[in-house]
């Protein structure tokens, strides 16, 4: 190995990782006294920060708030934090501080109409975030459904051996873009059988029944892919528009013990 | 031989890399990026693409250009997020051609669970809301970026309450709120982009760097340490929902058949998440992704995260019964 080449691959390392902390990045920050837009369809503005507090306004996808304050900060999860795996003096280094630590969810903000109020800061964008790819509301769905076209069943791949192929194929079916390929006749009959629900059988069965298929994940299991934009265009398309979820399902809550019942 | 060199180099990378990105992504990213494109230049050709693949200034496709392009691709906000995500579940959704209606009892009721835990997380809206996608088929659940939530219909036979319903559901959410689809997404065209780079190349450290930026990208997606992540986070979600966190445990505890030890103290629940690190970024696939004592994970997640060391007091017998009656009909 010749040393000389490690550093320099550090470092283009490091420069590559660098917007895996886009989200991160100081101008993708909000901040007290700037001006963020509304980037979600209707977004209620709570009387504090807390999801479970009472809806005062509804603001529209567009509106431009005025962010006086960042409420609810919260760590990163070890993998997303740089400083995961350091001793407590590494952590202290000063070159360490430059990295953006503090993280909030909500911001209480003034509204376009005077509204005063807290809104999620997952539902705000900055001038930088808004004009990136696929911001336009009108791309989401219509351009996918257009695009696919005549899709054929597939099975994804990635680029790397036939061996990890497969472990990808069986773990990240889910993420968009990846190269594909067809699936074979017997993937796609043995995918169109679906089980009718029963709740027969016992409780050791159904444990392998899911350990099977890796509940709780956000695998595909193997299964073959067969993307259907349009089918789940029309399936959302069903769904009723939730915008105020706090007065929305407040009788659920209320029945059930939940949230401000608990 | 090869590939073990660029294994190493990857491994070496890997532990560099974090070092350096410690360092912060302000003036000094700046500087560090101007070096690294000086080196760059030195190492010339080894990080070209090789001729007929080539595009751009002078047809060649540079390290910074195809970072620039992941970065483009994945800083994304609701809208963009839920184009991903939509992207993204209509293979899951298109996987399975039996649907279950939005507006069966079924559907309306994991939407309101939905929507009740995201108002507890840091998520509570999405560009169109949480949107529930019901599906008859095995046992499972997947979330995408935008909130899209697809479950299958036997979920509701494992699960045996409400609170183990949204125990599922939360360490769904717990996924989307941090990001993991996004950050497997970004590994992925990370690595097709250095695929370009290293193709019909020998090249040691260009596959070095390969190997580099998709452990770090790889880690934040689908690992072993986002699983235990992602169930470390539903069970704060959970709590502050008023469910029962410890419904998640149990459930793990069912399907895994291992049974959780209680309150090993904050050594052990390190250990095991050393473990789990160590089995980080290059593990996958089902089974081989998850922490080996996942439940017991949970229950230190619970006792140690959330304070909680009463025991696992039951699940509420009002939500069991609304359970029973609207998916049983009982």
């Amino acid at each position: 190995m010749k040393i000389p080449h490690a550093i320099p691959i550090a470092l283009l390392g490091c420069v590559i990782a660098a917007p895996s902390f886009g989200a991160l990045a100081k101008n993708d920050r909000p901040g007290r006294n700037q001006n963020w837009m509304v980037a979600c369809q209707k977004l209620p503005v709570h009387s504090s920060d807390n999801g479970f507090s009472k809806t005062v306004a509804i603001l529209p996808y567009k509106s431009v708030v005025t962010i006086k304050d960042l409420r609810g900060k919260y760590d990163l999860p070890d993998s997303q934090n740089p400083d995961a795996d350091k001793s407590p003096a590494e952590q202290n280094d000063f070159l360490s501080n430059s990295v953006a630590k503090d993280h909030y969810a909500w911001a209480q903000i003034t509204g376009p109409s005077g509204e005063n109020g807290y809104v999620p800061i997952s539902c705000l964008v900055n001038d930088t975030l808004s004009k990136g790819p696929y911001e336009d509301p009108s791309q989401i769905m219509d351009q996918r459904v257009t695009l696919a076209g005549n899709f054929k069943p597939t099975v994804s791949s990635r680029g790397f051996s036939k061996k990890e192929r497969g472990d990808r194929v069986a773990m990240r079916g889910m993420s968009p873009s990846d190269p594909v390929q067809e699936c074979s006749d017997e993937m796609l009959n043995s995918e169109s059988k679906t089980t009718v629900s029963s709740r027969g059988f016992s409780k050791r069965e159904k444990g392998d029944r899911v350990a099977m298929r890796g509940l709780g994940s956000s695998s595909s299991d193997g299964i073959c892919i067969k993307e259907d934009y349009q089918g789940l265009k029309n399936y959302i398309a069903g769904v009723p528009l939730v915008t105020d979820s706090y007065k929305h399902d407040y009788d659920f809550r209320k029945e059930g013990g939940l949230g401000e019942f608990k | 031989m090869i590939k073990n060199k660029a294994l190493h180099f990857g491994l070496t990378l890997s532990i560099l890399s974090g070092s350096v990105m410690a360092f912060g992504f302000g003036d000094f990213a700046k500087n560090l990026q101007k070096q690294a494109e000086q080196m760059q230049q030195q190492m010339g050709q080894q990080m070209q693409q090789p001729p007929g693949q080539q595009s751009g200034n002078g047809g060649q496709k540079s390290i910074f250009e195809i970072t620039a392009e992941v970065d483009k691709e994945t800083r994304l906000g609701p809208v963009g997020k839920l184009s991903k995500g939509f992207e993204a579940m209509s293979a899951t959704f298109g996987a399975f051609p039996q649907k279950i209606s939005a507006d069966d009892p079924r559907s309306i009721y994991v939407g309101q669970i939905l929507r009740t835990l995201a108002l507890a997380g840091r998520m509570p809206y999405t560009y169109q809301g949480w949107v529930p996608v019901l599906v008859e088929g095995e046992p499972n659940a997947f979330a995408s970026p935008g909130g899209i939530v697809q479950v299958q219909s036997q979920i509701f036979e494992a699960v045996e309450t409400e609170d183990e319903l949204a125990a599922v559901l939360a360490h769904e959410m717990a996924h989307v709120e941090l990001d993991a689809t996004i950050y497997d997404f970004k590994a992925k065209i990370s690595a097709r982009g250095f695929d370009q780079i290293t193709q019909g190349s020998d090249n040691p450290n260009a596959m070095g760097v390969a190997q580099a930026s998709y452990n770090v990208e790889t880690a934040r997606g689908f690992s072993t340490r986002s699983e235990f992540e992602a169930d470390e986070r539903a069970v704060a979600i959970l709590h502050k929902a008023g469910y029962n966190p410890f419904a998640l445990c149990r459930f793990l505890e069912r399907f895994t058949g291992e049974k959780a030890v209680s309150n090993k103290g904050k050594a052990n629940r390190w250990r095991r998440i050393q473990d789990a690190l160590g089995k980080g970024a290059n593990e996958s696939g089902v089974g081989m992704k998850y922490p080996s004592d996942r439940a017991t994970l949970c229950l230190d997640s619970v006792e140690n995260g959330l304070k909680i060391t009463t025991g696992d007091p039951g699940d509420s017998p009002k939500r069991t019964a609304r359970f029973n009656k609207i998916v049983w009909n009982q």
